[in-house]
C-alpha cells in the first residue's frame, strides 16, 4: 500500500513540534482572515506567498494548507452571525444560518457549520489520499455539454431561494445574469455593456456585489430601522451546543454536501459555488422540516458549508497529481510551489514525496486542530453580537472596503459599492430575494461559456447538449425537476377547479 | 476573481527590500501579482539589487485588465517625463491594444528592452488521427469548422499562431473555429478529453502532458526546434509562422535621453549577470534579449504583422 | 401596505432596454456556435423588460410588499431617513475622497457617520475610534501587502 506508507511518513513530516506550529499559525491566520468579509483563502494565500522566501517549502506548504482551511471555516462566521458573507462559497449558508442565529441559535449553526466543515474536510482529504488520481481523470471526462447541464442542473437552485413571489425572484435573478454580461466577451473579444468604461472590460468583480449587496445593503437597511433597543433576543438564548436533535439532522447533510463539494471541487471550471448551490437544493427537497427552510433549518447550514469545504479539499486533487490549477487558490499554491522550483504533477510524488505527503498528512492534523480552535471559539463568535451596533456595523464597512477597495484600487468599484449597496437596501424592503442575483451572476457566465463552447464544437447542433451519457443524464433530471411539480401543481388547480391567483405573486 | 486576488498580493518586497532608499524606482506591471507582467517588472529589479547594478529599491503597482491597457494608460497618465519609471509589457499587450482600441498606445511610451520569451506549441490529443502540421493542414482544408481549436484568449498570441498557420495554407483566418479557454489547465484537459480538436499553448503549459502521454506536441512556434520536445518548428514543417509570446521592459512617455541611456546600461550589465541567468533559469524563460533601437524596430514590426492578422482575423476593424 | 412602488416595475423595464439596446449593437449569430456574443444580452434584456411589465401588473393588482426581517429591526419597522441618509453618506464617501484623501481618513469618516446612523452621540470618541481602527487596518493590511494607498496621498505620503 503506497498510500498508507507515504501517508504514515507524512504524518512523521507534520507531526514534528516545529509543524505543528506552522500548522496552527496557519489554521489561525485563516480563521482570522476567513472571518472578514471579502477576504477569502486565496487573498490570503497570496498575501502570505512572499514568505516562502524566508521559510522552508515543507513548513510553507503545511501552513498553506492550515490557511486553506481555516479560511473556509472562518468563511462561514459572518454568513451566519451578521447576514454579511465574504466569499461566494458561504453565501447559502447565509440563508438559513442567519435566520438561526436571530433566533439565537447562532452557536449551534456555528458547531454544525464546523463540524460538518471538518467531516468535509476529512473526507474530502481521505479522497485526496487514496481517490486522487480516477478523481482527477473527472477533468478530461467532463466536457463543455456536460459542464452546461451541470450548470443547469445548479440553476434550479434558484427556484428554492425566490422567496415569496416568482415574478421578483426571477427579477433577482435577471439582474444577476444582467450583471454577468458585462464585459469582453471571452469567446469574440467583443465588449458588451461596458459602456466604455476601462474598469468594467474584465467584467463585474462577483466579490464587490457580494459584500455590497449582502454587507452594505444590511447596514443600510439596520440603520434605518434600526431601534434604539438592545438585541430582542439574547444571542446565546439557543445554548452554546448543538442538541441531539440537531446532530440527528446535520449529519446526512454533511455526507450529501461531502459528495457533492469533492468531485465537483475537483473539475476545472467546477468550484465552490454550484456544490453549494445543489446541496442547499438537495436539502430543502429532501429535509422532513420544510417548513423551517427560510426560517433557520439546520441542514440548510450543514449541508452547503460541508459542500464548501469537500470542494476545497477537490482542488487539491487536480493540482497535486496533473499539476492543474483549477480556481484561483490553486493557481496560487501553483506560484508557491514554483517558487520553490517543483513542479506539481505525478512527478511531485516521486521527486518530493515527504513534501507532498506531509503536505496531506498537515490537511488532516489542520482540520482537527481548526475543529478543536473553532468549537469553544463558536461561543466566542456569538458574542461579536455583543459589540455595540455603531461600532460592529462601522466595522463591517471599514473591512468590506479593505476587501473592495484594496483588491482593484479601481473607484468604478467605490460607485459600484454604493450603487449595489442602495440596489441591497431597495431589495430588502420591498421583499426581493438576494441570493439569485448571485446565482445569476456566478453561475450565468459560466452556462454562456460553456454552452458556446459545445455549440462550437458541435458546430451549431443543438443535439450537442445531449450527446455525452453525462449531459443527457444530468439535462433529463434537470428536466423532470423543473416539469414534474409543475404537472402536479397544474392538476391540483384544476381538481379544485379554482383560478389561484395568489399562487403567481 | 484570479484576477482580483493576484492584483491584491503585492509581494512582500516592497516592505522588505526597500528600506527607505533615496528615489526608488517607480514600476507598474499591468497585470495581476504572480501573473507573467508582475514577474517581469520585478525579477529584473530583484536581478539589480543583488548585483549592485541598481540598489535604490523599487515601489511595484499591479494594475491588470483588459490586456495591460488598463495598467498602461494609468502608466502613462501618472509618469510622464520622469525617468525613473518603467513598465512590464510583452507581445499581448501589443494585441490588446488594438483589440480593445485602448487610447494610449504603445507609441506614448518610450521602448528600452526585450527580456524573455516563451515559445507556442501546437498539439493534439495523443489518439488524434492528426500526427503531423501537414494533417492539420489538410484536416483544416477539408472543413475547417471540424477542426475545433482550443487556446488562450481571443486575439491573444495562440489565436495568432493559428491565424497565422491558416493564412499561411491559404484559408481564411476569420473562418477559424477557435474556442477560448480561462487558463492552460482548462485548454489542456480539453484537448486531452477530445473537447477539442487541436490546441495551442506556451511550451511551459502544455510539456507536462505531453510528458505524461496526455496530450502530443506536433509542433511550436520557434524558428527552429526546442530541447526536449520532439517536434518540428512550424517553419521547418513549411508554414512561415514564428511567433513568441516576448515580454520586456519600456520606460516613461518623453523619458530624457539621459534617462534611456541609463536604463539601457542598467538593463545590459543585468543581462550579462550571474543574478539574471539565475532567474531565467528557474522561471524556464528563453533569454530574449534585444535593447535600444533595435528593440524599437521590432516592436514596430510586431505592431505592423499583429495588426495585420488580427484584422484578417476578423478581431480588430 | 397600500404603497404602489411603480418605480421598481419601471427600473426594471429601463435597465432591461438598456441591455437590449446595448445587446442590439453586437452581433447576435456566430459562425459556428449559432449563439453569437449578442444572444445572453439580448435574452436577459428582453427578460427584464417582460418581469418589469408584469411586476407592473402586480402592482396594479396591489401586491403587497413584505419588508424583509432583519436583526434588530424594531417590530413597528419605523423608518429613520436620517439614519438612511447617514449611512447612504458613509458608502457614497469613498467615491469622493479614497484618492484625494485616503484609505485611513475616508475609514474614519465613514466610521463616524454609520456609528451617528446608528445613534451614537458620543462623536468625538467615535472619530478617536474609527481613526484608531482606520490606522489598524491600513497598518496591518498594508504590511500583508493589500494595495490601500498611502497614509496621506495629497501629501505624497
Amino acid at each position: 500500500m503506497d498510500a498508507i506508507t507515504g501517508l504514515m511518513n507524512g504524518f512523521s513530516v507534520a507531526l514534528q513540534p516545529q509543524n505543528l506550529i506552522w500548522c496552527f499559525v496557519g489554521t489561525f491566520l485563516g480563521t482570522a482572515i476567513g472571518v472578514l468579509p471579502g477576504i477569502g483563502p486565496a487573498l490570503t494565500i497570496a498575501l502570505l506567498l512572499p514568505v516562502t522566501v524566508y521559510i522552508e517549502p515543507t513548513a510553507a506548504f503545511i501552513m498553506f494548507a492550515g490557511i486553506f482551511y481555516g479560511a473556509m471555516y472562518g468563511g462561514s462566521t459572518t454568513s451566519i452571525l451578521l447576514n454579511t458573507p465574504g466569499e461566494s462559497g458561504s453565501m447559502m449558508t447565509a440563508l438559513e444560518g442567519n435566520k438561526m442565529a436571530r433566533k439565537g441559535r447562532g452557536a449551534a449553526a456555528l458547531c454544525t457549520a464546523a463540524i460538518g466543515s471538518f467531516v468535509a474536510g476529512t473526507i474530502g482529504t481521505l479522497g485526496i489520499t487514496f481517490l486522487a488520481p480516477p478523481i482527477a481523470e473527472l477533468a478530461f471526462i467532463f466536457k463543455p455539454q456536460d459542464y452546461f447541464a451541470l450548470m443547469l442542473l445548479a440553476f434550479l437552485s434558484v427556484s428554492v431561494v425566490m422567496g415569496t413571489s416568482k415574478v421578483r425572484g426571477f427579477i433577482a435573478l435577471f439582474l444577476g445574469l444582467s450583471l454577468g454580461v458585462i464585459g469582453i466577451d471571452k469567446q469574440t473579444g467583443l465588449q458588451r455593456l461596458t459602456f466604455d468604461v476601462p474598469d468594467l472590460m474584465d467584467g463585474v468583480e462577483m466579490t464587490v456585489v457580494l459584500v455590497s449587496l449582502f454587507a452594505i445593503g444590511e447596514t443600510l437597511y439596520v440603520a434605518s430601522r434600526f431601534g434604539f433597543q438592545k438585541p430582542n433576543l439574547n444571542p446565546l438564548a439557543g445554548g452554546i451546543w448543538m442538541t441531539k436533535e440537531d446532530w440527528k439532522r446535520s449529519w446526512k447533510p454533511w455526507l450529501r454536501g461531502t459528495l457533492f463539494g469533492f468531485p465537483i471541487g475537483a473539475l476545472p471550471a467546477g468550484g465552490a459555488e454550484i456544490p453549494t448551490f445543489l446541496s442547499y437544493t438537495v436539502e430543502r427537497n429532501l429535509t422532513k422540516h420544510p417548513e423551517e427552510f427560510g426560517h433557520g433549518a439546520i441542514e440548510g447550514v450543514a449541508g452547503p458549508e460541508a459542500a464548501n469545504n469537500a470542494a476545497a479539499a477537490g482542488v487539491l486533487v487536480p493540482l497535486l497529481t496533473l499539476g492543474l490549477p483549477t480556481s484561483a487558490t490553486a493557481a496560487i499554491l501553483l506560484a508557491a510551489f514554483q517558487n520553490y522550483g517543483l513542479q506539481p504533477g505525478p512527478l511531485l510524488f516521486i521527486n518530493s514525496a515527504d513534501l507532498v505527503w506531509g503536505l496531506i498528512a498537515s490537511l488532516y492534523v489542520g482540520n482537527l486542530m481548526l475543529l478543536i480552535l473553532n468549537l469553544p471559539l463558536a461561543g466566542l463568535w456569538v458574542r461579536l453580537l455583543f459589540i455595540p451596533r455603531p461600532y460592529l456595523y462601522a466595522g463591517i464597512l471599514i473591512f468590506s472596503l479593505v476587501g473592495i477597495w484594496g483588491v482593484s484600487n479601481s473607484w468604478v468599484d467605490l460607485a459600484m459599492m454604493f450603487g449595489v449597496g442602495l440596489l441591497g437596501y431597495a431589495m430588502r424592503v420591498y421583499d426581493f430575494p438576494i441570493a439569485p442575483v448571485l446565482i445569476g451572476l456566478i453561475l450565468g457566465p459560466m452556462a454562456e461559456v460553456q454552452m458556446r463552447r459545445a455549440l462550437a464544437v458541435g458546430q451549431g447542433d443543438p443535439l450537442v447538449f445531449v450527446s455525452t451519457p453525462l449531459s443527457a443524464v444530468l439535462v433529463a433530471i434537470s428536466v423532470l425537476i423543473v416539469i414534474v411539480p409543475a404537472m402536479l401543481h397544474w392538476r391540483r388547480t384544476r381538481k379544485i377547479d379554482m383560478p389561484d391567483e395568489a399562487a403567481g405573486v | 476573481m484570479i484576477k482580483a486576488v493576484f492584483a491584491a498580493a503585492l509581494a512582500f518586497s516592497l516592505s522588505a527590500a526597500a528600506p527607505a532608499l533615496a528615489d526608488p524606482a517607480v514600476v507598474m506591471a499591468p497585470g495581476g501579482a504572480g501573473g507573467g507582467y508582475d514577474a517581469m517588472a520585478r525579477l529584473p529589479f530583484e536581478a539589480m539589487s543583488k548585483e549592485g547594478i541598481f540598489t535604490d529599491g523599487a515601489t511595484y503597482t499591479n494594475k491588470g485588465g483588459a490586456g495591460g491597457t488598463i495598467g498602461l494608460a494609468e502608466f502613462v497618465g501618472a509618469n510622464r517625463g520622469n525617468d525613473n519609471a518603467v513598465m512590464s509589457m510583452g507581445v499581448i499587450m501589443v494585441g490588446g491594444i488594438l483589440l480593445n482600441s485602448s487610447p494610449v498606445t504603445l507609441d506614448d511610451v518610450t521602448p528600452l528592452v526585450r527580456l524573455t520569451n516563451d515559445t507556442g506549441v501546437v498539439a493534439v490529443a495523443t489518439d488524434s488521427p492528426i500526427k503531423t502540421v501537414d494533417d492539420l493542414v489538410k484536416a483544416m482544408k477539408a472543413d475547417l469548422g471540424a477542426v475545433s481549436i482550443g487556446g488562450g484568449s481571443a486575439g491573444g498570441v495562440d489565436h495568432i499562431v493559428m491565424a497565422l498557420i491558416a493564412k499561411e495554407s491559404g484559408l481564411e483566418p476569420a473562418k477559424l473555429n477557435y474556442i477560448p479557454y480561462d487558463s492552460g489547465a482548462e485548454a489542456v484537459t480539453a484537448l486531452g478529453g477530445g473537447a477539442v480538436t487541436v490546441a495551442v499553448s506556451g511550451v511551459s503549459e502544455f510539456k507536462p502532458m505531453a510528458d505524461a502521454g496526455r496530450i502530443r506536441i506536433i509542433a511550436v512556434t520557434s524558428e527552429g526546434r526546442v530541447d526536449g520536445i520532439d517536434a518540428p518548428s512550424l517553419k521547418e514543417a513549411g508554414l512561415n509562422v514564428v511567433v513568441g509570446n516576448w515580454r520586456g521592459i519600456v520606460g516613461a512617455p518623453d523619458m530624457s535621453a539621459d534617462g534611456r541611456k541609463m536604463w539601457l546600461d542598467r538593463f545590459a550589465k543585468m543581462h550579462e549577470s550571474a543574478a539574471w541567468k539565475d532567474i531565467l533559469a528557474k522561471q524556464g524563460w528563453e533569454d530574449a534579449y534585444l535593447a535600444g533601437d533595435e528593440f524599437v524596430a521590432f516592436l514596430n514590426d510586431e505592431k505592423t504583422r499583429i495588426g495585420a492578422i488580427l484584422k484578417e482575423a476578423g478581431l480588430v476593424k | 401596505m397600500t404603497e404602489r412602488p411603480y418605480w421598481i416595475a419601471a427600473g426594471t423595464v429601463g435597465w432591461g432596454a438598456i441591455v437590449l439596446w446595448k445587446a442590439a449593437e453586437l452581433p447576435q449569430f456566430d459562425q459556428y456556435a449559432h449563439v453569437g456574443p449578442g444572444f445572453m444580452p439580448s435574452a436577459v434584456g428582453l427578460g427584464l423588460v417582460l418581469l418589469g411589465l408584469m411586476l407592473a401588473l402586480q402592482i396594479r393588482r396591489g401586491v403587497s410588499f413584505e419588508e424583509q426581517s432583519a436583526e434588530d429591526v424594531s417590530e413597528d419597522h419605523h423608518v429613520s431617513y436620517t439614519a438612511l441618509g447617514l449611512v447612504a453618506l458613509a458608502c457614497a464617501l469613498p467615491m469622493l475622497t479614497m484618492k484625494p484623501l485616503g484609505f485611513v481618513i475616508t475609514c474614519a469618516g465613514c466610521f463616524v457617520l454609520i456609528a451617528a446612523a446608528f445613534k451614537s452621540r458620543r462623536w468625538y470618541l467615535d472619530i478617536v475610534i474609527g481613526l484608531g481602527f482606520a490606522l489598524l487596518c491600513w497598518w496591518l493590511f498594508r504590511k500583508l501587502g493589500v494595495q490601500l494607498g498611502g497614509l496621506l496621498p495629497m501629501m505624497g505620503v
